[in-house]
């Protein structure tokens, strides 16, 4: 089991009396590549950055690989996103002074100081697969564009070697090609790693590449109050 | 990669770092700056006078006494008669005295005359006698012996001739033209007010003021070398004189004694305790300018305090950045820290280089203009302390932005 969520209730400071987020049950088996899609505002982020640790569970059990998150401190939450979860997001995903490299780098200190991620040959193969060319290793991120920079993040979202990858609406600031692109990229490497993933969008012709797929309405039971979205689901 | 961070945001942000940094370099080089030249003055001028068990002279203020007897500032109300200073010298306790006769001056620098038992028993610093860098002591009526600053100054050396002006201008009308002088002798340099005096005997003196009264030669005395060695030179009083004891435990007996003398109202003092006494007065002037240094340093400090926290309103997308590969609130706290860290140490550094190169490059002039030797070498103790406490306080201060990227990091 890679994901497993009974019970959760959730709400963010100041409106503690009606949770926001509800989800009575909610699992995913590992290896699964799941398709998360509902309107915004609806909770989609809410949940996954709970699933990351980012976020504290006081209310239900969260467990990831078997780790009850809702027991541990945040120090210990901190730690295990480190060597267990990839994330990219929808955009800026990089800091910007800092070189595409270090970029990659500064991801692997947090896992044990790099104990068991990729080493830095194992990197400069994957970036240039990602069609990253040597020549922009040692550029500062802000200087790449954004299908650079996005794929600069797949790059560092595995150099852990993560269980889990949770990926939040990437391709929404990328045209056509880079789109397509990005998730050909992103799909052949979840493959080959046989990772788990959480994949959110709001473009449901994405919905092909993978083997299932949730409405966030069907896993939240909350109190939710989301914006009316030409692209909600029909 | 934890230093790379920091130090890359810095870089990247270079303009507003700079100012901060270049801010907090000058206010350190003004710290530490002031309180080098405070404590080597304090050094130089404790060890202006050495061995020497008491001071006398007619009776005045204890600092007065002290500064025109060993810095040559300011001048005597009195003087002390021949006689009384011949009554004490001959004291059994007493184990020599040094004579001094203030009054003329040779193109702004004093003239001392005294006795040759000044190059013997005077000593400054950690009992250093003085040495002759050229020559050797007067002899001769006419004889002059130079302090070292004198001879590099007016570019004297030995077999030159100079002539005395009577009083202190240094563009003085009434010059004793009549008697020039030979220089017979050059001093090593000692960083004490010896290096800007010229020395005399005290019947030279006596000689070159002979018709002369009230600052005004009088007509028809124009004193020709032989007439003045012919005269009786002996003076009829002197300005002060230094002694030296045969033991250190009659010092206070002899102090009351001479303060009670009965043939005129005189007064002795301990140079030790009185430069003590001097520098007491001086003490609020040290702590005003050391109040205002520090204060320069801590709205430094603050200007850095203000630069990170307003840089983490830009860095949010950083620090979320960071905290979803696996960074902790604390890391966060740390790095804010660490680039507060990096910015001190290197404008510590930079100040640093400054402080010894200004130093350095300036040690000729202030020995010139103030005759006080200042060492380049400024890390004593205390400043290596001030340092630390600069290092301290600006991870105090910056516990400010710290504690924000640290809640920042929490939501
Ligand atoms: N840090 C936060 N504090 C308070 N409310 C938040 C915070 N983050 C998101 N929300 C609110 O929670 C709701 C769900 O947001 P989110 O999970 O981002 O939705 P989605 O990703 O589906 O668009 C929104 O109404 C949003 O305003
Ligand atoms: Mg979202």
């Amino acid at each position: 089991m890679s994901v497993s969520i009974t019970d959760l209730e959730f709400s963010y400071p100041g409106a503690e009396e009606n949770p926001f987020l509800k989800v009575p049950e909610w699992r995913v088996e590992t290896g699964e590549k799941v398709f998360l899609q509902g309107p915004s505002g609806s909770g989609k982020s809410t949940l996954l950055n709970i699933l990351c640790g980012m976020l504290p569970v006081k209310t239900g059990e969260v467990s990831l690989f078997g780790h009850p998150l809702d027991q541990m401190n945040s120090r210990q939450r901190d730690r295990f996103r480190a060597g267990n979860i990839g994330y990219v997001f929808q955009q800026f995903n990089l800091i910007p002074y800092l070189n595409v490299m270090d970029n990659i780098l500064v991801a692997r200190q947090f896992n044990r100081g790099g104990k068991g991620s990729h080493s830095q040959s194992d990197i400069e193969d994957f970036l240039l697969t990602l069609n990253i060319g040597e020549e922009q290793w040692h550029k500062p991120a802000r200087a790449l564009s954004i299908g650079q920079q996005q794929r600069v993040a797949i790059a560092r979202a595995f150099v852990n070697r993560p269980s889990l990858l949770i990926v939040d609406e990437p391709t929404s600031s990328l045209d056509h090609a880079n789109r397509d692109d990005f998730m050909q990229l992103l799909m052949d490497r979840v493959a080959q790693t046989k990772a788990t993933l959480l994949f959110v969008s709001h473009d449901i012709s994405l919905a092909g590449h993978f083997s299932r797929v949730d409405s966030i309405y069907d896993i939240n039971h909350g109190d939710v109050a989301a914006d009316i979205d030409e692209e909600a689901p029909v | 990669m934890f230093l790379r961070l920091a130090s890359s945001s810095l870089v990247d942000r270079k303009g507003s770092v700079f100012l901060t940094l270049l801010a907090i370099c000058v206010s350190i080089f003004v710290l530490l700056g002031i309180e080098h030249i405070r404590s080597e003055a304090r050094e130089s001028f404790s060890s202006t006078v050495s061995g020497t068990d008491l001071i006398v002279g007619a009776r005045t203020s204890n600092i007065n006494l002290l500064l025109y007897s060993v810095f040559r500032i300011g001048n005597a109300t009195n003087n002390i008669s021949w006689e009384s200073y011949q009554e004490i010298a001959s004291n059994p306790d007493v184990a020599w005295t040094i004579p001094i006769a203030l009054g003329d001056s040779h193109r702004g620098y004093r003239v001392m005359g005294t006795s040759s038992d000044y190059f013997v028993h005077y000593s400054y610093g950690s009992s250093r006698n003085l040495t002759f860098r050229d020559g050797e002591a007067f002899e001769d009526l006419f004889d002059v012996v130079l302090g070292s600053e004198v001879a590099q100054q007016l570019d004297y050396s030995l077999g030159d001739e100079l002539v005395l002006a009577h009083g202190m201008a240094s563009t003085s009308f009434s010059n004793h033209d009549e008697n020039p002088f030979h220089v017979v002798g050059v001093l090593e340099p000692t960083g004490t007010p010896v290096d800007q005096t010229l020395h005399v005997s005290l019947e030279a003196i006596e000689a070159i003021h002979l018709g002369w009264q009230g600052g005004i030669q009088m007509p028809g005395f124009g004193a020709a070398t032989g007439i003045a060695n012919a005269s009786d030179l002996t003076p009829e009083s002197i300005t002060a004189f230094m002694l030296g004891l045969n033991s250190r435990m009659m010092t206070f007996g002899l102090q009351r004694e001479i303060n009670e003398y009965p043939g005129e109202p005189l007064m002795a003092i301990l140079p030790g305790v009185t430069l003590a006494e001097f520098w007491q007065t001086l003490a609020v002037t040290e702590s005003t300018m050391r109040l205002i240094s520090s204060l320069v340093l801590v709205a430094a400090l603050l200007g850095l305090s203000a630069l990170l926290l307003a840089s983490i309103r830009e860095r949010q997308r950083e620090i979320a950045i960071l905290r979803t590969l696996g960074a902790s609130p604390g890391y966060l706290f740390l790095l804010i820290e660490l680039e507060a860290t990096l910015i001190t140490v290197v404008a510590s550094a930079l100040a640093s280089i400054l402080l010894y190169t200004t130093l350095l490059l300036s040690a000729d002039y202030i020995v010139a203009n103030f005759g006080l030797h200042i060492d380049a070498n400024f890390l004593s103790k205390t400043n290596l302390i001030l340092l630390f406490t600069v290092f301290v306080s600006s991870l105090l201060v910056c516990l400010i932005p710290a504690i924000t990227a640290f809640r920042k990091a929490l939501q």
